[in-house]
């Protein structure tokens, strides 16, 4: 009997030791697995995945979008997997109804029936396979709630593409991304740190059909989406903007045309154009002088709108009052050697005389009054000569040599906008500043930058570069510069806006003629520009409008229609005109609510 | 005078198997700790899909919306609008001056508007 007893007392220790030892090797095995045994299952179980965040959204100054990030597919056709299990014929008339293709295209994309793999077309955004579901080994194609086509063996792979929604609008400013999602110009490269996505991590197991296992899942770092860009463009603005330089060029057969429009008190840009433009969707079909943003990149000669600067510091240093008189010569002076003409003989001028008929003779004898070294320093301190830094890459500092390498006519000649090279947005900047009562904003273009998270990483406050000249000087400088417009005998009279007062200078300079061709200027070719402000009561915008090489030949060869005043003055009263309006200035530069009146 | 046999007990001879407490405690105590084992591994898994699923249709739906947001700033384009309107007959025009009422703020006080009607000019 005891030993029976004993027995079953070893019997029971048997079975828990083993029962034991059982859950003490499993327990092993779950929590400390020997590598030998984990190490080849856990490699081919192992799941790592490295999402990518989405890149940044680009808005405008009313939150629409710009550029953004969208799904899109690649369209890959199985052939093999069609022609066994599939309808070719079905595949052939859907795939080229919908992506618009021949059909002898989609055919011969089907005509070896031992490929497994062609792919149609890249990149096609979402938006024209919304009616597309992705179903096991294929596509259902269902264009309306009755019809549904299954297309075995027609797969979509996933290829996100950087989409601009508003086309051309904006091109040079935005600039583009490449297929890899790396900006390449304008905003989406200057901000390419900001818009670009985080990489997240994700280490996991997978089951035997490669689907992850959740609880498996070790390391989840989400990817985090690039963050978001607000510009202080306005769409509005900027499609009147487009659409007037777009006109220039068919109406006056100018070869590119650029234009800006600015807030005086704040320096913000809320336009910049440049045409011939192109669409970032598909940037790579446009010729690569089209990718320029001229409004930046293109130094040119200004012409008389610089006599706008050479007036004002002459006034600002005492050297000159507005109705200082100075003797015009009847359209000829000889001078160094060398014969300055006006377009027009006039005679004795007042100093604010010279600046509506726009003078060269009158503005070169206020330079030489003035002195090099007075020239030279007045207007670098309106930031000639200097990058401005509107937030853009290629922006040039335009050519502005110091006085070493002046001549004894150079003053005459720069006081009239030659001989010295300025980008569009230098002069707009300078009409700014004499708008803004002798204040010159930094222009800029970004507003802020908001991350994924709604935290603002960045963000631009109006920033003063300096007070060239006085709020007198300037305020003189404002009534001058309005007698340009609202004279009938002024250059710039086609640039009035009904109702409101405007204040401009008009330019027109002859094109500079490369070494290669022998230097000097040419005779027909001219940069027409007009730069100006609006209301003169109370400036709000300061708009500048450039045009290279405009002009029709008559039938005896004579060229018209070349002028700043005639060719860039309708554009800028088109976009002051929209824009005082939309932005609700009033014509005395309050901002008013406005509303329609029966 | 012989020994007196003692009666053999019998009840002290039939075989007592003892009740295998330890066993059963440990055997009861693996089935409750597998059966919750197994209970949380099934509701881990159950949840893990859950997560899977909504993690998917997450970013189905994201990309979805940036769709729908890239189609409706396209429509909203100026030249879109614009072409629109034209396809539709729709000639849309700024008022002219004398067309429009414009309410200032009052100098006098913040919360007055006047009311300035500008005759055309």
């Amino acid at each position: 009997m005891e030993k029976l007893v004993q027995r079953s007392w070893i019997l029971e220790i048997l079975i828990v030791l083993l029962f034991g030892g059982i859950f003490f090797r499993l327990t092993l095995l779950h929590l400390r697995p020997e590598s030998w045994i984990t190490k080849p299952i856990e490699k081919s179980r192992a799941l790592e995945f490295r999402p990518v965040g989405s890149r940044g959204k680009i808005l405008d100054r009313n939150g629409e979008i710009l550029a953004a990030d969208v799904a899109a597919y690649h369209v890959v056709l199985d052939p093999k997997y069609i022609s066994e299990h599939g309808d070719a014929f079905r595949v052939k008339e859907v795939l080229s109804s919908v992506l618009k293709l021949d059909r002898e295209r989609v055919s011969a994309a089907l005509v070896d029936p031992n490929r497994r793999y062609v792919r149609l077309v890249k990149y096609v955004p979402a938006r024209k396979l919304e009616f597309f579901d992705r179903v096991f080994q294929g596509v259902a194609y269902r264009p309306d709630d009755e019809t549904s086509v299954v297309l075995k063996g027609v797969l979509l792979e996933e290829a996100p593409i950087r989409s601009y929604p508003k086309g051309s609008l904006m091109a040079h400013v935005l600039g583009f991304s490449n297929r890899e999602g790396v900006g390449s110009a304008g905003i989406e490269l200057r901000y390419n740190n900001y818009l670009k996505g985080k990489e997240g991590h994700r280490s996991s197991k997978k089951d035997g059909r490669g689907r992850e296992v959740y609880s498996a899942r070790e390391l989840d770092i989400p990817p985090e989406n690039g963050a978001t860009v607000v510009l202080t463009l306005d769409q509005q603005i900027q499609y009147v903007t487009e659409k007037a330089i777009e006109k220039i060029c068919f109406e006056y057969d100018a070869k590119g045309a650029w234009a800006i429009v600015q807030d005086v008190r704040t320096g913000e840009i809320l336009s910049m154009a440049s045409f011939p433009k192109f669409d970032p969707n598909r940037y790579g079909r446009a010729p690569k002088e089209w990718l320029r943003n001229q409004a930046i990149s293109v130094n040119f000669e200004p012409g008389s709108t610089m006599k706008a600067g050479v007036v004002s510091k002459a006034i600002d240093k005492d050297l000159v009052t507005p109705k200082d008189r100075f003797d015009c010569e009847n359209g000829s002076w000889a001078y160094g050697g060398r014969r300055l003409n006006d377009s027009h003989a006039e005679g004795i001028l007042s100093v604010e005389d010279i600046l509506k008929v726009s003078s060269n003779i009158g503005t070169a004898k206020i330079a030489l009054m003035m002195g090099d070294q007075r020239l030279y320093e007045g207007l670098k301190e309106f930031q000639f000569g200097e990058q401005l830094g509107v937030g853009l890459p290629g922006e040039e500092a335009g050519i502005f040599h110091s006085t070493n390498y002046w001549s004894k006519i150079s003053a005459t000649r720069i006081g009239m906008g030659q001989g010295i090279s300025a980008t569009a947005l230098q002069v707009l900047s300078m009409m700014s500043a004499i708008a803004n009562d002798g204040f010159q904003m930094r222009p800029y273009l970004l507003k802020q930058v908001v991350s994924d998270r709604g935290e603002v990483l960045q963000e631009s406050e109006p920033e003063l570069l300096g007070q060239p000249i006085s709020r007198s000087t300037a305020l003189q400088m404002q009534r001058m510069l309005a007698r340009v417009v609202s004279e009938e005998d002024g250059t710039g009279t086609k640039a009035r806006v009904e109702g409101y007062s405007v204040g401009g200078k008009t330019g027109t300079a002859q094109k500079v003629k490369p070494r290669e061709e022998g230097g000097g200027y040419y005779d027909k070719r001219f940069t027409s520009s007009f730069v100006g402000f609006i209301p003169v009561e109370n400036p709000q915008l300061a708009i500048i409008v450039v045009a290279d090489d405009p002009g029709v030949y008559t039938e005896s060869g004579r060229k018209i229609s070349y002028y700043g005043g005639t060719v860039c003055g309708p554009a800028f009263r088109d976009i002051a005109e929209f824009s005082v309006r939309y932005l609700r200035i009033s014509p005395e530069g309050r901002t008013v609510y406005m509303n329609r009146f029966e | 005078m012989g020994k007196k046999r003692k009666k053999p007990n019998r009840r002290r001879q039939e075989v007592r198997v003892p009740f295998p407490t330890i066993l059963v405690g440990v055997l009861t105590l693996s089935v409750v700790i597998g059966a919750g084992y197994m209970s949380i591994n099934i509701r881990c898994s159950g949840l893990g899909k859950q997560i899977k699923l909504q993690e998917r249709e997450l970013v189905e739906t994201q990309k979805r919306l940036m769709v729908e947001q890239d189609k409706w700033a396209s429509r909203t384009a100026p030249i879109n609008l614009e072409r629109a309107l034209a396809h539709h007959g729709l000639e849309m025009e700024m008022p002219e001056s004398r067309q429009v009422i414009r309410i200032e703020a009052w100098k006098g006080s913040k919360d007055t508007l006047a009311l300035n009607r500008r005759q055309a000019r």
